[in-house]
């Protein structure tokens, strides 16, 4: 078995205002190639472990590896350098800067990193390829954010995150806001466009139907032992 | 009326002469009216007071001295013309005062009030410099001996905006010898140095 | 620089209030250089009108009066002095030259000046510089007049054109001296002085049109120019003299001498003692202003603050954007920085242009009603430093927004609690 492309040994978190643990997980990994689907009821900490995951909260104890980085011994500022140079990172919605047109914002990883920069060879052009990948009309390119449907704002999102191929693609809920068909679309152009670059999927949800479509599903209160000390997280 | 006036006028001016030369006897080397050979080499700048500028016989409280006699024969509101020709004298005595000789070509320092002459620019290149300032109108002017004609050496020259204030001006300081209808020509500074003066 | 473009594209997307943040800058660099600028050129212009003049006496008024009227011709004389009392101290030792002044007429809004030809020896200005005439000669006849440059160009005047002078200051026709006219025979250099804007006649020229308005109006008995030309014209008063002495020393003694003079209440001053005390009070005023445009910067900048406090929770989504596309935490601070340098950039730039347009369009108008000649120049380094101050300020100020935004970026993470 290869190296796991995350893995979480032993972590517990809390916000600073908080007397009792979000987060406790002993054990988790992740490994490449792999859609993984976690589910889990609002306030079970989902988020709070992307967050983790992504580095922009370390734990207080325990060991946080993502491509064979500790996490927790990165500073602020190397967190975020590896943030952007690893991880293509989808919101559940308003992922787009109004002010920025569609292919700018797509373009918006490599502006800050320079890996991607190298990696997508073209900017450019594989800003245009990814799009049109993702079914948007070319004639919306150079419009505004606003411009767009919300399915369509989501599937520009996934462009970005995917352009300069990252290693790992990391969504929080990203097809809350999409009715069923789109939420279908969304999946499968998500799958087939990580794929192509052998990119890893870690997609949060609460919403259990989307499970079926993904090869691994993980419920978050299974491997959350802070859940059972407490109801909610707020 | 006019001799009540002058009689304040002799007063207060005698007083503002004796306090100057009170404050300065405080500061600097008592014998500032014969400067030594040696004390002309020095370097550095001897501070004279204004009633250094007077020589000593010509001091306000012994020319009123001479005529203490005839002074003390008039009450103080009297107004006949004997009286006002007294004052009147006396005043052209102490306005005529000559210069202290001793005092030409030392360096020296002196604090005082600038009345600007020439200005270039907004800076001030040359003024008279004066003990006192903005006194009031009852006051006589102060005295050609009691009045310095200060050139400024180059790029010391002061802005108008600042010219309010005693001032120290340092530079050597020459008896005009030319004589004019109105006496000697007095004192000049030629290549002043000012800067602000604090008490 | 990509963070730049950002801040730029961000900015434009609120252009609305950015623009009225912008404008309300704008206004108040606007005062502050305009203060500043006004201050600097009305100094300037009192302090190269007069040198070289020891004392100039004129009726008895107050001292600032007096430096304004006789040189600047702001204001007027409160009286005449007898021409006997100026021939009596002219001819005082210790006096080395004299020169009468004579106001009170104009010429189409322009100030007729009556005095001899030894104002154009004497005369000086803007350090040592002496009257040169352009054209012509000074006048030599009773109804010969010279005029300053402005005059001739703004009037279209060559020279040997008649002109009519009128009695007041106010140009209006039935105060005119129509019977006399004057033949201009000399046109000065231009100078950037109140002379430029006067009309110099003899004294005797001032007499002749005078000649038949003893009473204060034109009387019935009328006396043609031929006629008042072959009388004395021997002047019985004047307004003002100027002197110089041998020896600057005597200068107080003098002016209290004349200051006393028994008969007549006159007042002798010193231009530069009298200039430094109206430096002073306008210093005073000078402060006030400034200390005003102050605060109305300091207004504008708390404008811009509040734009961008408003904007502080729209913006935290765009912030949380950033954040996951590598933008570091400093990054939401320095993009506030940028967006308040932008904007006092572009209102000091705003500012500035619009300063400079009304510089050109205000210079003829008040060089006409104030006599103040504006000379339009670069900003000058204390000027300077007040952008650069302000532009300080404002990223200072801009830091507050800055760092609540990056307090709230390390706070929300993934999740935009809204």
């Amino acid at each position: 078995m290869t190296k796991p492309v995350i893995q979480l040994s032993n972590i517990r978190f809390r916000y600073s205002e908080q007397d009792q643990d979000v987060l406790d997980i002993a054990d988790l990994q992740v490994y490449q190639g792999e859609h993984l689907f976690i589910q889990g009821a609002s306030g079970r900490g989902k988020t709070t472990l992307l967050n983790i995951i992504t580095g922009i909260n370390p734990p207080y104890t325990g060991q946080v590896q993502v491509l064979d980085t500790p996490l927790q011994t990165l500073s602020s500022i190397q967190s975020d350098q590896f943030r952007v140079d690893h991880l293509g990172i989808i919101f559940q919605q308003f992922n787009l800067l109004p002010y920025l047109s569609l292919l700018e914002n797509v373009q918006l990883p490599c502006w800050f990193s320079s890996k991607r920069r190298t990696q997508a060879v073209d900017v450019e052009q594989s800003s245009t390829d990814l799009l049109t990948q993702l079914r948007i009309p070319e004639r919306l390119f150079n419009k505004p954010a606003s411009a767009l449907s919300v399915g369509q704002q989501q599937r520009v999102a996934v462009a970005r995150a995917l352009i300069g191929k990252p290693a790992i693609i990391i969504a929080d809920e990203p097809t809350s806001a999409l009715d069923t068909d789109n939420r279908k679309r969304f999946l499968d152009l998500l799958f087939s466009q990580a794929d192509k670059q052998n990119s890893t999927v870690v997609f949060v949800s609460h919403d259990q139907y989307i499970a079926q479509h993904f090869s691994r599903v993980i419920d978050i209160s299974d491997i959350n032992q802070a859940i059972n000390h407490t109801a909610t997280v707020s | 009326m006019m001799l009540k006036i002058k009689s304040i006028l002799l007063v207060s001016m005698m007083l503002l002469l004796t306090g100057c030369s009170d404050d300065a006897e405080n500061k600097q080397n008592p014998s500032a009216n014969t400067l030594t050979k040696e004390e002309m080499e020095v370097e550095a700048p001897v501070n004279v007071s204004w009633a250094d500028l007077v020589p000593a016989e010509y001091r306000p409280e012994k020319v009123v001295a001479k005529y203490q006699d005839l002074l003390d024969k008039f009450e103080a509101e009297d107004y006949s013309p004997e009286a006002e020709a007294l004052y009147s004298k006396i005043n052209d005595e102490l306005n005529n005062a000559p210069m202290n000789q001793t005092l030409n070509n030392q360096h020296i320092s002196l604090p005082g009030f600038i009345a600007p002459l020439t200005q270039h620019n907004g800076v001030i290149t040359e003024f008279l410099l004066v003990p006192y300032f903005g006194a009031c109108i009852h006051v006589p002017p102060p005295p050609v001996n009691q009045t310095v004609f200060v050139k400024v050496a180059d790029h010391n020259g002061i802005k108008i905006d600042d010219s309010y204030g005693a001032f120290l001006v340092s530079g050597s300081i020459l008896l005009d010898g030319k004589k004019t209808d109105i006496g000697v020509a007095g004192y000049h500074i030629k290549n002043a140095v000012i800067e602000p003066y604090d008490e | 620089m990509k963070l730049l473009k950002i801040a730029l594209k961000s900015a434009w997307n609120r252009k609305v209030s950015i623009s009225l943040a912008m404008f309300s800058i704008a206004i108040s660099i606007l005062l502050l250089l305009g203060v500043d600028t006004i201050r600097k050129q009305a100094k300037d212009n009192f302090i190269n009108t007069i040198s070289q003049t020891d004392l100039i006496v004129g009726a008895r008024t107050s001292p600032i009066n007096l430096l304004l009227y006789s040189i600047f011709h702001i204001g007027s004389a409160t009286n005449n002095i007898s021409y006997a009392r100026y021939e009596e101290i002219a001819s005082f030792k210790q006096v080395k030259w004299s020169v009468p002044i004579s106001l009170g007429d104009s010429h189409r809004g322009f100030r007729v000046m009556g005095t001899d030809s030894d104002y154009f020896r004497y005369y000086r200005y803007a350090n040592t510089q002496s009257l040169q005439l352009q054209q012509g000669e000074v006048f030599k006849d009773v109804y010969d007049a010279v005029v300053g440059y402005d005059v001739a160009q703004s009037l279209g005047y060559p020279l040997g054109h008649n002109i009519v002078l009128s009695h007041g200051i106010a140009a209006t026709k039935f105060s005119e001296h129509a019977d006399k006219p004057f033949r201009i025979v000399g046109i000065l250099k231009k100078t950037n002085t109140p002379v430029d804007r006067t009309v110099l006649v003899s004294l005797q020229g001032i007499e002749a049109i005078h000649v038949d308005w003893q009473s204060g109006a034109r009387s019935a008995l009328r006396i043609s120019a031929k006629k008042a030309r072959q009388m004395g014209l021997q002047p019985k008063s004047i307004t003002a003299f100027m002197l110089g002495v041998d020896n600057r020393i005597t200068l107080f003694g003098l002016q209290r001498k004349i200051n006393n003079f028994p008969n007549e209440s006159l007042l002798a001053i010193m231009p530069g003692v009298t200039l430094a005390s109206l430096w002073q009070t306008m210093g005073e005023f000078e402060k006030v202003l400034m200390a005003v445009s102050a605060l109305v910067l300091l207004a504008g900048l708390i404008g811009l603050l509040t734009a961008l406090l408003t904007t502080l929770n729209e913006r935290r989504r765009e912030m949380a954007v950033l954040r996951a596309v590598g933008a570091h935490a400093y990054h939401v601070v320095v993009l506030f920085a940028l967006e308040a340098l932008l904007v006092v950039m572009g209102g000091a730039l705003l500012g500035i242009a619009i300063l400079y347009a009304m510089q050109v369009i205000m210079q003829p108008i008040i060089a006409e009603n104030y006599g103040l000649f504006l000379s339009i120049k670069m900003l000058d380094a204390e000027q300077i430093v007040i952008l650069l101050a302000a532009l300080l300020l404002a990223i200072i100020l801009s830091l507050i927004p800055g760092f609540i935004a990056y307090k709230r970026s390390l706070q929300d993470g993934l999740m935009v609690k809204i």
